[in-house]
């Protein structure tokens, strides 16, 4: 079962983190990082089986696949935003996380101009 | 343990693993070597210093108290003396006579090579040693009584001087060749 | 792209903490600040490019580009 491998490398790194910021405080993102990119490789092939899914669910539903397209973009982005402000924050550093979190979330709403626009339009065919 | 290292193994197959470890072994090991070899350089010429002086106490009782000519106090140096140091005597009284020197400086001289490489002494130590080869056999006794005092303080010096280096540099040397080895290990594996 | 990684890092995170600390004991604090700064550097360098290469990823996986 590959949550026990997980779980377990979570673990050793945390402990592994615990030690080396005894030792050598600025070694300790290193290994924090590296563990996170670990454990995120190891899931990317689920993610993408489940990505691939919801695809063909869409498909079969007729949606529009822009829609889907920028909705998978918006996961994205918060994922990615969500890992480095995290990081960020592990050190210390929250206003770093902050400025992040921030970039992330202008980001997110540029992504979704154009399904507010597309509500919008809906909106005002429908009102006489 | 056991199943930690048979997941170990199973990713990668028996022969890679024993290989890979031989490997690292090796180049720890080699690592260590080397710095234990630079290490002890400082500690052999702390010791031989030591040793130096107390074949020159030697010498000096042998040139002022037995009435012997050179070679055989040279002869007698040797035997009595302390350490590997002791040969160099002999080495010089051999060649003194096989050679028929006029100078003992010369065969001296000749011992520049042995001095550096196999007794790790620096170029100051050579120069106090090569000191006795010019005042040695020519003098009275009294003159040459005097300058072994000198000889023997400058050695003195040198000891102690040699001894700090070498309480602080030995063992650093050997562990910094330990720790290189370890790190070259990781970060090739 | 394993396990082992994170032990590497690990690794030469002490094995620097190690040597910085017996150079600076004998004395010699330059070479024990420029074995630390090599240390980080070499950790940096592996570490960046593996959040690259996870970066490039996501952007596959999520039609990021």
């Amino acid at each position: 079962m590959e949550i026990f491998q997980i779980v377990g490398i979570g673990i050793i790194a945390t402990i592994l983190v615990t030690i080396i910021k005894g030792v050598r405080s600025d070694f300790a993102i290193y290994v924090s990082i590296v563990a996170g990119v670990i454990i995120i490789s190891m899931i990317i092939k689920d993610i993408s089986f489940i990505i691939s899914t919801i695809r063909n669910l869409s498909r079969i539903a007729d949606i529009e696949i822009t829609y889907f397209s920028t909705i998978l973009k918006i996961i994205g982005t918060a994922y990615v935003v969500e890992f480095g402000s995290q990081i960020s924050r592990d050190a210390g550093e929250n206003s770093i996380a902050m400025k992040i979190e921030l970039a992330g979330k202008i980001i997110i709403m540029t992504l979704a101009i154009p399904i507010l626009l597309a509500l919008m339009d809906l909106i005002l065919k429908i009102m006489p | 343990m056991e199943i930690v290292l048979e997941t170990y193994i199973k990713g990668r197959g028996v022969w890679m693993v024993t290989i890979k470890i031989i490997f690292n072994s090796i180049i720890i090991i080699f690592s260590s070597i080397l710095g234990y070899v630079f290490g002890n350089i400082y500690s052999k010429r702390a010791k031989n210093l030591l040793d130096l002086q107390y074949c020159m106490h030697v010498l000096e009782s042998e040139i002022i108290n037995g009435n012997s000519p050179l070679p055989q106090a040279l002869e007698n140096t040797s035997i009595k003396g302390r350490g590997n140091i002791a040969i160099l005597f002999k080495e010089i009284k051999e060649d003194l006579i096989d050679n028929k020197r006029e100078d003992i400086y010369d065969s001296f001289l000749l011992q520049r090579d042995a001095l550096r490489n196999k007794y790790a002494f620096t170029n100051q130590d050579i120069e106090v040693f090569f000191y006795l080869g010019k005042i040695l056999g020519k003098t009275t006794r009294n003159d040459q009584e005097k300058n072994i005092r000198f000889i023997l303080t400058q050695l003195n010096n040198h000891y102690i001087e040699a001894e700090a280096e070498k309480s602080k540099n030995t063992k650093l040397y050997r562990t910094l060749g330990f720790l290189v080895g370890l790190g070259v290990v990781i970060i090739l594996i | 792209m394993d396990v082992d990684l994170i032990f590497k890092i690990a690794g030469i995170g002490i094995v620097t903490a190690v040597l910085h600390t017996v150079l600076a004991k004998a004395g010699k604090e330059e070479y024990a600040y420029l074995t630390t700064l090599v240390g980080i550097v070499i950790v940096l360098g592996v570490v960046i490019n593996l959040v690259s290469r996870l970066f490039d990823n996501v952007k596959v996986l999520f039609n990021l580009y």
